[in-house]
């Protein structure tokens, strides 16, 4: 849109009275242009009476599976998105990505579906973490230059508060050191 | 402040140092000298003549510095910090070896004095290192004490450039005792200590002046049961703890007054403890039982209290492994064995731990079911009178009272084995008084002299008929009070009862002829701290074999003596274990309950002289253990058979109505059955021939690593024995 000279001016009247000025010079134009406006939203009337939110939800629905499986995905995740598919890890994450949500929400994550409900962060791979973070733009296959050797080690999720988490070995003596009584033969 | 309190200090007189009260009692009463007058520090003061500058000084409360002296070893006079200045005396004197005299004129505080004690801990320090931070003795160190208080305000030490402070190299005298000999002062106690009280000649002193060494002169053991008295002793650091090395600071620790329980004789201790955990035991003084000294297993055992323990009540799985359960399923499962036996095959042992309460707990949740087989491990006769007269199984002479004897007869005892105090009593009776010994046994190594009769139980008879004609019978019939210990090991075998018997009728005999009515002559001497309370409460003394093989349930109190076994049961019999080590008795059974050890509980525990004392607790018991007299209780509920007593007020009610004396705390009844006991026996005509031998344990001090595992009779000890690492 070209600039009008109005804001050009120095020593002007104020903003008031310049827009009263500027109606009733241009008021014609401006009366077209309205008009033009309008006459465009009445012709996506659909998305004026906010069917288009409509489609939206029953392509949801459709991404997600159908009614079961969308109720599903609903109840495991809170948060039912469509989005593309971006790719997916070897754990079987998949990441997705949709413009449409505003920035900071429109790349996610669906855990795979071996996590079931005991899914947490610690679970994306640290290549994933980069592109789910906003870091860059560029999903890990399609990054040339991300490096790749034999010695790296495969990702594994945070076990704390499970079985499998880490306890360092104590170095003091227990205070008290119990009886083990000696296991009778299983005979 | 120095290591003694005032309360002590001020029983230095010779005739308080005696053991008060019962101790006195029989005592002659000589013509007193007239008592002359000094004056400390112009406080007049009426003392008997031969006593020392010091102990009168103590009589009006001053205490004077001292290294060296000590009430209860021979005066040294070599550490010259009890310097006084004596009027009209050229020099200061040395107040621990000084007679007083008539009209002596003391001063305390005197320049003259202060300068004396200034140079000579000037003298001490100069040879000291100065390793106070990093020495075991900081915070109960007599140096350190009274160099604030007695010492010079500033060094003139400057010699550390030049010649240095003398070094002396570090002894082994074996895995109880540190030395740091660069600390030692000279001042030999711990010589002194060794060749009066332990009887053992091994420390003395090399060289001289700067280069004299206190030490062993060729490298060996401090092999002493009562080795670790001279930690005790020692003012400084030289001599230090080697198990409580670098373990923790006196301030830090607390200190719980309780009763040893690893001897018959009930040894009074304190318990240092930090953060839920007994660090060390130290005597505590009791004049009628352990003076201020302690045996080295009382002493050295603790750390068998950390190992080894029942945490948690098992129950054993269908396999027969015990596994980990709550109280309540451990409770419920022996609840239900109980419940399915007939009383007649209820049998309950009580082990050597077993304190007075849970004994009567047990007994009433027994009883209560309608059983009557309740024993304990330690056999006695019950031939004629048995254990019904409290007289039969006591130490009646009481211990203190060993000294005032003047003849004693030891029959199949090894006593320095069995109550290293004991014959540690002994010993100072022998050296300081005119007591004479003579043993009936093997021949053993006592620490002093005695008279060996021989090792044959028939001499007892022989005594006892006046047949022999050994001169130990005239020396009998001569004494003034003589004294019978009778070991209880020799009452487990079919002849006991004969020995007992004849040994009663000896003992009548020599107390029939007695000027001092009061004295008693006949003792047995137990082996473990629960077998009196446990007679005195009408346990059976022994579990014998036939009760064991009817047996459907048996409950071991702490039992693990080795009576009870599996073999010795029916297969289907259920073992319950209650105790607080994992050791034989727990091996073989189907339930175990964690209980308290004897630092973890308030308890009783009767001593050999039938004199009740509480053990106080010093830390909790560890995992989900609880006091023995509690699990008894709540299980006796859930038995059906609800004990009437839920507090340890309660319990000790019940207590004194089995028996008054099991209350008496500190005190000892008099025992006079003596005679009806042995009519009973009479009437039984149970005498017969003895030939056999005395056999008694082998004099072992306890060193660690020496002893196998399962040679030691003590549990906990087992236990601290099993693991020399931690050493």
């Amino acid at each position: 849109m070209a600039r009008h000279p109005i804001h050009k001016a120095v020593n002007s009247p104020s903003p008031d009275t310049q827009i009263a000025i500027y109606y009733k010079k241009n008021s014609q134009w401006i009366n077209n242009q309205l008009f033009l406006v309008f006459a465009y939203k009445m012709s996506n009337i659909a998305k004026y009476l906010a069917l288009d939110k409509v489609a939206n939800f029953f392509n949801i629905i459709k991404q997600n599976g159908g009614i079961r499986g969308s109720l599903f995905k609903l109840y495991r995740q809170d948060e039912l998105k469509d989005g593309q598919l971006v790719g997916e890890d070897n754990y079987g994450n998949k990441y997705f990505e949709n413009p449409r949500y505003f920035y900071g929400r429109n790349r996610w994550v669906e855990y795979s579906d071996k996590f079931y409900m005991n899914y947490d962060g610690s679970q994306v791979p640290a290549e994933w973490f980069g592109w789910l973070h906003y870091k860059t733009d560029l999903p890990p296959h399609l990054d040339p230059n991300r490096p790749k050797y034999k010695w790296m080690l495969d990702w594994n999720e945070n076990l704390s508060g499970t079985t499998g988490q880490y306890t360092p070995y104590s170095t003091t003596r227990p205070k008290i050191e119990a009886w083990q009584p000696k296991p009778k033969s299983s005979v | 402040m120095l290591r003694q309190p005032l309360s002590k200090a001020l029983a230095l007189s010779p005739c308080a140092r005696l053991a008060p009260v019962t101790g006195r009692r029989y005592a002659q009463v000589q013509a007193q000298p007239e008592k002359v007058e000094v004056f400390i520090d112009d406080k007049p003061v009426y003392v008997l003549p031969g006593t020392t500058v010091l102990q009168a000084a103590a009589l009006v409360g001053v205490e004077i510095p001292r290294f060296c002296y000590h009430e209860r070893l021979a005066v040294a006079g070599n550490c010259r910090m009890c310097l006084v200045e004596v009027e009209k005396s050229p020099k200061p004197v040395a107040a621990c070896a000084m007679p007083v005299m008539k009209g002596m004129r003391v001063k305390t505080t005197s320049d003259l004095t202060r300068k004396a004690r200034e140079g000579v801990m000037e003298f001490l320090l100069v040879n000291h290192p100065l390793d106070c931070p990093i020495c075991d003795q900081g915070g109960e160190c007599d140096l350190q004490d009274q160099s604030m208080a007695f010492g010079s305000d500033k060094s003139r030490f400057t010699d550390i450039h030049f010649s240095g402070k003398r070094a002396v190299e570090d002894k082994d005298v074996g895995p109880l005792i540190k030395t740091v000999m660069t600390r030692c002062i000279h001042c030999t106690r711990c010589i002194r200590f060794a060749s009066e009280v332990a009887g053992i000649d091994d420390l003395g002193t090399t060289g001289r002046g700067t280069d004299m060494q206190v030490g062993t002169y060729v490298e060996k053991m401090f092999l002493s049961e009562l080795s670790g008295n001279v930690i005790d002793l020692c003012p400084v650091g030289a001599l230090t703890s080697k198990p409580y090395s670098f373990a923790a600071r006196p301030w830090e620790t607390r200190r719980i007054d309780s009763i040893d329980v690893l001897d018959p004789l009930g040894s009074n201790i304190v318990v240092a403890t930090r953060t839920n955990e007994v660090l060390r035991i130290l005597p505590r003084t009791n004049e009628e039982i352990n003076e201020e000294w302690l045996a080295d297993k009382s002493r050295f055992a603790c750390d068998g209290l950390k190992r080894q323990r029942l945490v948690t009540p098992m129950v054993a799985d269908s396999r027969g492994n015990l596994t980990p359960v709550e109280w309540e399923d451990a409770i419920v499962a022996a609840a239900q064995a109980i419940r399915d036996c007939p009383p007649e095959k209820l049998v309950a042992v009580a082990g050597e731990m077993a304190d007075a309460e849970a004994l009567v707990s047990l007994k009433d949740l027994v009883n209560r079911l309608g059983g009557e087989h309740v024993y304990t491990e330690q056999s006695f006769p019950l031939a004629g009178a048995g254990t019904d007269l409290r007289s039969s199984y006591l130490f009646n002479t009481k211990i203190a009272n060993v000294e005032e004897s003047d003849f004693v007869l030891l029959i199949g005892t090894n006593v320095r084995f069995e109550a290293p105090l004991l014959n540690a009593r002994l010993r100072k009776a022998f050296i300081h008084k005119e007591t004479d010994v003579a043993l009936i046994g093997p021949n053993v190594d006592l620490t002093y002299e005695y008279m060996h009769v021989g090792d044959s139980a028939s001499i007892v008879k022989e005594l006892a008929s006046g047949t022999s004609n050994h001169e130990v019978l005239k020396r009998l019939q001569s004494a003034k009070r003589p004294v019978l210990i009778l070991g209880a090991d020799q009452l487990k075998t079919p002849e006991g009862a004969a020995l007992l018997a004849y040994t009663q009728e000896l003992a009548l005999k020599l107390q029939g002829k007695l000027e001092d009515k009061e004295w008693k002559v006949l003792n047995v001497l137990q082996r473990n701290a629960s077998q009196v309370a446990a007679l005195d409460m009408g346990y059976k003394p022994g579990v014998t074999a036939d009760a064991l093989k009817n047996a459907k349930v048996v409950y071991l109190l702490g039992a693990d003596g080795g009576q009870v076994t599996r073999e010795s049961l029916p297969k289907d019999c259920v073992v319950i274990y209650q105790g607080h080590h994992g050791d034989r008795g727990a091996s073989i059974a189907d339930v175990v309950f964690p209980g308290a050890a004897y630092t973890e509980k308030r308890a009783t525990f009767v001593n050999a002289e039938g004199r009740p004392q509480q053990t106080l607790v010093a830390v909790t018991p560890p995992g989900k253990a609880r006091e023995d007299w509690k699990i008894i209780r709540a299980l006796s509920e859930v038995v059906g058979a609800g004990l009437p007593y839920d507090t340890m007020d309660e319990v000790r009610e019940r207590l004194a109505d089995v028996s008054p004396t099991l209350v008496c705390y500190g005190e000892v009844q008099d025992n006079n059955y003596f005679a009806q006991a042995q009519a009973l026996t009479q009437a039984l005509h149970c005498y017969f021939a003895i030939k056999r031998r005395l056999i008694s344990p082998e004099c072992i001090p306890l060193l660690y690593g020496a002893l196998s595992d399962e040679g030691h009779p003590v549990v906990v000890l087992r236990a601290a024995l099993s693991d020399p690492v931690s050493m």
